[in-house]
């Protein structure tokens, strides 16, 4: 463990809390819909430049 | 504490083993906030499905969502409801997300204000109907067949009419829109004017017409007596011929030879002996001036027992509105008949039928097809002048 957050428990309870949130709550669903949204993005370019999606019966 | 080293400190934080945070309250956490995540995800992507969020905008609640109200998908005797999104949103998982990606642009029409009024709508009406017809031609019709299936479909108990069209088409399995088109709203209004063939044929237009050269009108152009344009002589139908005397400002004085039956006023005038393609119709006191139009001797037309004159003209018409060349028209007009006649069955070569067979045959097909009027007349004179009669005389 870096010596910085030995010691202080009550500060890396803070710490790790925020961080733990932060991360589950905000950064993770940020990139889910950013990944989702890109490839959404992309699939709508190669319809532009393709033409709509085909489907045979 | 600036930015950088914010991040720097959660990053650090991150890669370290917690000290105070527990393994399973970190699992536990992480799995329950997936969960609640997965289920807002989808929850707002079914809300974002529903027909009452498509029309919480009054572009779609004031236009189309009205007009799809007439319809039998708004109310039958099956009450099975058909909403925008059933119609419009694609159900694979991948195609829906890219078409939520396209509402983006959506979101920007709305914000600045695309097509916020009526008017505004029906300017873009047709732009957007082609968008949808064309999704709907490349994936055969795929929300459609969602509810509708050839397989399913008791022929016994439909029309003559239905029968007599879709069963063959069922074979082919065409798709539903090419028939079909304007099911749910109304089809886009075109005025002459806006026609998208004249759109095509206006950047090809004579820019001058010079005195002793021939040319093409390109659209139906009223014609003068005089060059005031005080006097309406009549109107000249597409691809009809004139030779130009003389220019006077915008309007062209012009001489032009064709046929008339010698029955009535003979208001109306055609290409050739027998041959009934139109070229212009007449006031009914032009027709009958002959100090405008002079008449040869009388031929009997053996097929009908008519009696046809050559007549020669002199008239006045506004400069725009001809081509040089008839090619031009032609080329347009192919385009025009191989896209609009081709979804039964392959198009007819033009030369399969006689001239004067083409006109019953055309009305008899035309209308399930989507041309508007101009582009019916363009492509239906393109069959005249490429029927039997011309290949065997070329
Ligand atoms: C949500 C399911 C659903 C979808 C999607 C759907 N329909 Fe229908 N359609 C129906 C129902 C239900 C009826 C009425 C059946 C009855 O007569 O009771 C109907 C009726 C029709 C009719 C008969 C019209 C008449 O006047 O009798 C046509 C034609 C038709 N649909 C074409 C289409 C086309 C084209 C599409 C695709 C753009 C489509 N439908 C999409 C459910 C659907
Ligand atoms: C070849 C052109 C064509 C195609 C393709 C076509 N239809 Fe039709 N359909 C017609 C015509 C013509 C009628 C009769 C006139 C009318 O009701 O509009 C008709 C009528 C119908 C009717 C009403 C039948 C009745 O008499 O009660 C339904 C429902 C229908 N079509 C559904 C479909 C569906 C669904 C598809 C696609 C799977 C489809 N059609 C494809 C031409 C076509
Ligand atoms: C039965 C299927 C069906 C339903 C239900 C339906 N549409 Fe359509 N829509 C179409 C088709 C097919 C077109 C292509 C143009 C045409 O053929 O009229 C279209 C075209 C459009 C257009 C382009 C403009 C135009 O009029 O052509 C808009 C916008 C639209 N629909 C919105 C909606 C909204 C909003 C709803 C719900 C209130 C809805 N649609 C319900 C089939 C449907
Ligand atoms: C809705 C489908 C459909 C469309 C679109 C369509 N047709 Fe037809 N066409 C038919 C059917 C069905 C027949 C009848 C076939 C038969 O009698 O054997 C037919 C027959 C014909 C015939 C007669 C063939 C013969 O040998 O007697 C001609 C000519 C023709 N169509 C021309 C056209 C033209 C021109 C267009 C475009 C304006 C067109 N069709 C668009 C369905 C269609």
């Amino acid at each position: 463990m870096p010596s910085t957050t030995s010691g202080n428990s009550v500060g890396s309870r803070r710490r790790e809390w925020t961080t733990f949130l932060v991360l589950t709550l905000i950064v993770l669903p940020a990139l889910a819909v950013a990944f989702v949204g890109g490839y959404g993005f992309v699939l709508w370019m190669s319809q532009v430049i393709n033409g709509p999606p085909t489907v045979d019966f | 504490m600036s930015i950088k080293s914010l991040i720097l400190s959660f990053w650090d934080t991150l890669r370290t083993p917690p000290a105070t945070i527990s393994l399973g309250v970190i699992s536990i956490g992480g799995f329950i906030t997936g969960i609640i995540f997965w289920g807002g995800f989808n929850t707002a992507l079914e809300v974002t499905n529903t027909e009452k969020f498509c029309i919480s905008c009054h572009e779609m609640a004031d236009n189309v969502y009205l007009e799809l109200q007439e319809t039998v998908h708004w109310s039958n005797r099956t009450g099975v409801r058909a909403t925008c999104p059933d119609c419009h949103v694609p159900h694979e998982w991948d195609n829906k997300i890219a078409r939520k990606m396209q509402a983006s642009k959506e979101v920007w029409g709305k914000v600045f204000g695309t097509i916020n009024t009526r008017e505004k709508f029906l300017e873009k009406r047709e732009e957007l109907a082609r968008h949808e017809w064309a999704r709907l031609e490349a994936n055969n019709s795929l929300e459609c067949r969602n509810c509708h299936d050839y397989d399913s479909m008791d022929w016994d108990a439909m029309s003559d009419e239905a029968v007599f069209y879709m069963q063959p088409a069922a074979e082919r399995n065409v798709g539903c829109i090419e028939c079909h088109k304007g099911i749910a709203h109304h089809l886009p209004e075109r005025e002459p004017g806006t026609s998208h063939i004249i759109a095509q044929l206006d950047g090809r237009a004579a820019s001058s017409l010079k005195g002793g050269e021939d040319y093409f009108a390109y659209k139906p152009v009223k014609i003068y007596e005089n060059s005031d344009m005080s006097t309406p002589a009549g109107t000249l139908n597409l691809a009809a011929k004139i030779e130009v005397t003389q220019a006077s400002g915008d309007m062209v004085e012009f001489t032009m030879t064709a046929w008339r039956k010698n029955k009535g006023y003979g208001r109306v005038l055609y290409d050739d002996f027998g041959m009934n393609t139109r070229v212009a119709v007449l006031e009914r006191e032009t027709a009958q001036d002959e100090e405008i139009v002079t008449a040869g001797t009388p031929q009997m037309d053996d097929n009908t027992g008519l009696d046809w004159s050559e007549v020669k003209l002199s008239l006045w018409a506004p400069k725009s509105g001809f081509v040089a060349d008839p090619s031009q028209l032609w080329e347009v007009a192919e385009a025009s008949y191989a896209e609009s006649c081709s979804g039964c069955h392959a198009q007819p070569d033009p030369d399969h039928f006689s001239t004067n067979a083409w006109p019953a045959l055309f009305s008899g097909m035309v209308g399930f097809t989507n041309m508007d009027p101009i582009e019916q007349e363009l492509v239906l004179t393109y069959l005249q002048n490429h029927s039997s009669d011309h290949s065997d005389a070329h």
